[in-house]
């Protein structure tokens, strides 16, 4: 019998081996993952095809975006397909059609923003909507900031500062949105989620988490919130159980629902490395796109990484 | 202490004083680690005296190599100092 993860209404079979790449390819890691209206998969991943897109069962449909991405790390679907994608490596997001067309550009490629200067960008990391389609950009590695622009790209205003208080921001990683307009970021190293109303003003956040890193919210009222958490990599707490990484899925208010993965990090069909970011498709399957090449060696620094690597994974509801 | 957060500001080394609820009422310490009077390094053990005057204890020598992996450490760090409150 396949493995069953989760609990109460979360509880999931691991599907191995879910995607079915071309003989030959690979993805290195898959940074961000997103679900169309279709069910069809996006992996946005850190290999020579950045954008690789399937179908529910893991079938291979198609590749784009090749020499444009030099370092993947946000994917957003929007309400109309729309992709929205953030490169770390390139400083910029863009917009795209699900064949891969540039609609929108935000941010010079290749031109980063003084470090902690809080303009755009320095190493942004993933995208959110706010109702009405205004975009908002959390930046990221190089800033402490959260931007708000139009639809077509025009800075509204800015957020946050380098810091511990509520507001500051330590790595801000991950971003999303619910309908009723609150923005939950994933202030990574703070261990932290803190939400915001729709003109970053601060209103709560959640704790008891181990470096928040990936931020999933179907769009609706009191959505639930997927959490991927980063495990320990300091060499102080590398060895340390129960730190992550795994997945935590809470609700509109942070309460724990449901977690998955063991105790530690690992290969396991149980076990996670780096889970970076999640989708739900229209059955309630969860993706985790995992950034286990780059984490590999400070999990295990003594082991050379494992051929191939598993960097996107599937979990099916269990109904 | 992550290469990838070791330069952003404001997130200490430094010292901060709160209530018994947790509401802070004073920090000090410069916005990055450092060996200037105003900095700190590895604020580690503290402890006051009868007249409101802070001791801190630093393990300065452990973290530098944390700080400044490129730079040796220096023959002389400062692991212990007082700050006289001002009445």
């Amino acid at each position: 019998m396949a493995d069953i993860v989760g609990s109460g209404d979360f509880r999931y079979r691991i599907v191995d081996n879910w995607a079915k790449l071309p003989d030959g390819w690979s993805f290195k890691e898959v940074a961000a993952v997103g679900v169309d209206s279709k069910d069809r998969v996006y992996a946005f991943n850190r290999g020579e095809h950045p954008m690789m897109v399937f179908d529910r069962d893991g079938n291979f449909l198609s590749s784009w975006g090749e020499g444009l991405w030099p370092r993947a790390h946000g994917l957003h679907m929007g309400p109309d397909d729309s992709l929205y994608m953030t490169d770390d490596g390139a400083h910029c997001v863009r917009k795209c059609t699900p064949d891969g067309k540039v609609l929108l550009e935000i941010g010079i490629p290749g031109k980063p923003a003084p470090y902690m200067s809080g303009e755009p960008f320095h190493r942004c990391t993933h995208t959110a909507l706010s109702p009405k389609g205004e975009i908002y950009i959390s930046d990221g590695y190089g800033n402490a900031r959260v931007h708000k622009y139009s639809p077509d790209g025009k800075l509204l205003l800015s957020w946050g500062e380098p810091g511990t208080d509520p507001g500051q921001f330590n790595i801000v990683h991950n971003i999303c949105t619910d309908a009723d307009g609150w923005v939950y970021v994933a202030d990574r190293e703070n261990h932290r989620v803190q939400v915001f109303d729709g003109n970053g003003k601060y209103e709560t956040q959640w704790n008891n988490l181990h470096r928040p890193c990936g931020l999933y919210m179907p769009y609706s009222h009191h959505p639930v919130c997927y959490i991927g958490e980063l495990g320990p990599s300091m060499a102080v707490n590398r060895n340390s159980p129960n730190l992550g990484p795994r997945v935590s899925i809470v609700d509109h208010e942070g309460k724990l629902l449901a977690r998955i993965g063991d105790p530690r990090p690992g290969p396991g069909p149980t076990q996670f490395l780096g889970p970076h970011s999640m989708a739900v498709d229209s059955r309630g399957g969860v993706y985790v796109g995992e950034v286990a090449w780059t984490l590999w060696p400070g999990l295990f620094p003594n082991e050379p990484r494992p051929e191939p690597m598993r960097t996107l994974r599937k979990f099916e509801k269990v109904r | 202490m992550q290469p990838v957060n070791r330069n952003s500001p404001n997130l200490g080394p430094r010292v901060s004083i709160v209530d018994h609820q947790g509401k802070l009422l004073s920090r000090f310490g410069d916005l990055h680690a450092g060996t200037a009077p105003t900095a700190f390094l590895g604020p580690h053990g503290l402890s006051v005296d009868s007249r409101g005057d802070l001791y801190v204890g630093e393990v300065s020598w452990t973290q530098w190599p944390q700080f400044y992996p490129d730079t040796p450490r220096p023959a002389y760090i400062r692991s212990l100092q007082k700050y006289e409150r001002v009445h």
